[in-house]
């Protein structure tokens, strides 16, 4: 077979994705996908076009116990059930976020070990842990009020997308958004926070996380999903 | 409706091997990706393992996954597919190919709205549009029902010969249609 000829190695890259290349055909192309980069390309070219169409498909709910048979094919620690459907406006999350028991320990609990380190019993300070929806921490905000700063500490590293930004907002119940402006996955910060802040944070509920493009929301007010969320507590 | 961006932060987070990360992907994208695997296999216990074989891959292979690959739910849609070609070949197809309902598949596929979640998923309906009517539905049925091109040509009553050149040129159609 001359599989140098451009056309032929298209028409055959299209069909192996669409399904119609098969039996022996299929597993020589690809074995000869495997020692040819350039056929990859197209093949993955061909993945993009046509595996798109697969958006348009009608859910069917899964039987729990594919789930369990995953992690444990992949040695994973028995966690909870993964939560199905998702709560994906930011007053849901929120609404979540009020109903988990468990915020005001685990921001205590941070308190406590960062206070360890701590020579002086710093007092006023209002501190977030953010947290995804499987409340594994990303973020801890701490609020310093008598020395004006915003310290951002990381507690897990985050992954955004390319051409995306972390942007932190505090809400109070009722209220719209604030921004406290962008944050970084991996980074800590300490900013200054203005008096104007300052009150708007002592009145605050919730802080929160959402994904933004690069150089933050263009409308002042969140655009992207929230996968982070806080409640805030008073020291 | 499975926010594509959220997707991609779990396939990232994923590829730095965080389970819940993992865990949360799964519980986004499970059921549509059942659904892809249900469609080919038309057997629960076989789009369960097709389901269980991809998700292992995809955890490995999540690393691999960049946004300028496509959309995440096309690119574990495909992982799905390719996994559910090989267990349907490996077994008897036990489906009569003349019981798959094409005009069930397009009321299932809905409006157009359902389809259209990401832009190469619009460009790629549109251009579909612009092929006959024959050749859009060979290379639909090959796609979801992951029918061979026997298959088609029985369900179709058309000749094989006539078939291969519907997809071979309907698909060359749709490349020259998208590069425009």
């Amino acid at each position: 077979m001359k599989y140098q000829d451009p056309e032929l190695r298209q028409a055959l890259a299209a069909e192996y994705v669409l399904g119609t290349l098969q039996g022996r055909a299929r597993r020589r192309f690809e074995k000869l996908a495997s020692e040819d980069a350039r056929l990859r390309q197209i093949i993955s070219s061909w993945e993009q076009k046509l595996g798109s169409l697969s958006e348009g498909v009608v859910p069917v709910d899964v039987p729990e116990h594919v789930w369990a048979s995953i992690q444990k094919r992949l040695g994973f620690d028995l966690m909870p059930k993964a939560r199905s459907g998702m709560l994906s406006t930011f007053w849901n999350s929120l609404m979540l976020w009020r109903s988990l028991a468990t915020v005001a320990t685990i921001a205590l609990m941070f308190a406590a070990y960062l206070n360890l380190f701590a020579p002086k019993l710093v007092v006023n300070q209002y501190i977030a842990v953010l947290q995804t929806e499987q409340q594994q921490a990303s973020w801890l905000i701490k609020s310093d009020l008598q020395n004006k700063r915003m310290i951002v500490h990381i507690v897990n590293e985050q992954t955004i997308p390319i051409g995306k930004a972390f942007e932190l907002w505090m809400i109070k119940e009722g209220d719209k958004p604030i921004s406290l402006g962008l944050i970084s996955p991996d980074k800590q910060l300490n900013l200054p926070l203005s008096d104007e802040l300052l009150d708007k944070i002592k009145q605050a509920n919730v802080m929160a996380v959402s994904i933004e493009p690069a150089g933050g929301s263009p409308t002042g007010q969140p655009t992207g999903p929230v996968p982070y969320t806080g409640k805030v507590t008073q020291l | 409706m499975t926010d594509q961006l959220q997707l991609q932060t779990l396939l990232a987070a994923s590829a730095r091997k965080d389970e819940q990360a993992f865990a949360k992907l799964y519980s986004l994208a499970s059921a549509n990706l059942y659904a892809v695997a249900m469609r080919i296999l038309k057997k629960e216990a076989a789009a369960q393992d097709a389901l269980q074989e991809a998700f292992v891959q995809i955890w490995h292979r999540a690393i691999d996954f960049h946004s300028d690959k496509g959309s995440p739910m096309a690119w574990m849609a495909t992982i799905v597919r390719y996994r559910s070609l090989d267990i349907l070949r490996k077994q008897k197809r036990l489906v009569n190919v003349e019981d798959i309902d094409l005009e069930q598949m397009d009321k299932e596929l809905g409006p157009l709205g359902k389809l259209l979640e990401s832009d190469m998923a619009q460009e790629l309906w549109i251009c579909l549009q612009e092929l006959n009517d024959k050749q859009r539905n060979a290379i639909l049925m090959a796609f979801y029902e992951g029918l061979t091109h026997d298959e088609l040509a029985e369900r179709t009553a058309t000749a094989l010969g006539t078939i291969k050149s519907w997809i071979r040129r309907g698909l060359q159609s749709v490349k020259g249609c998208l590069e425009r």
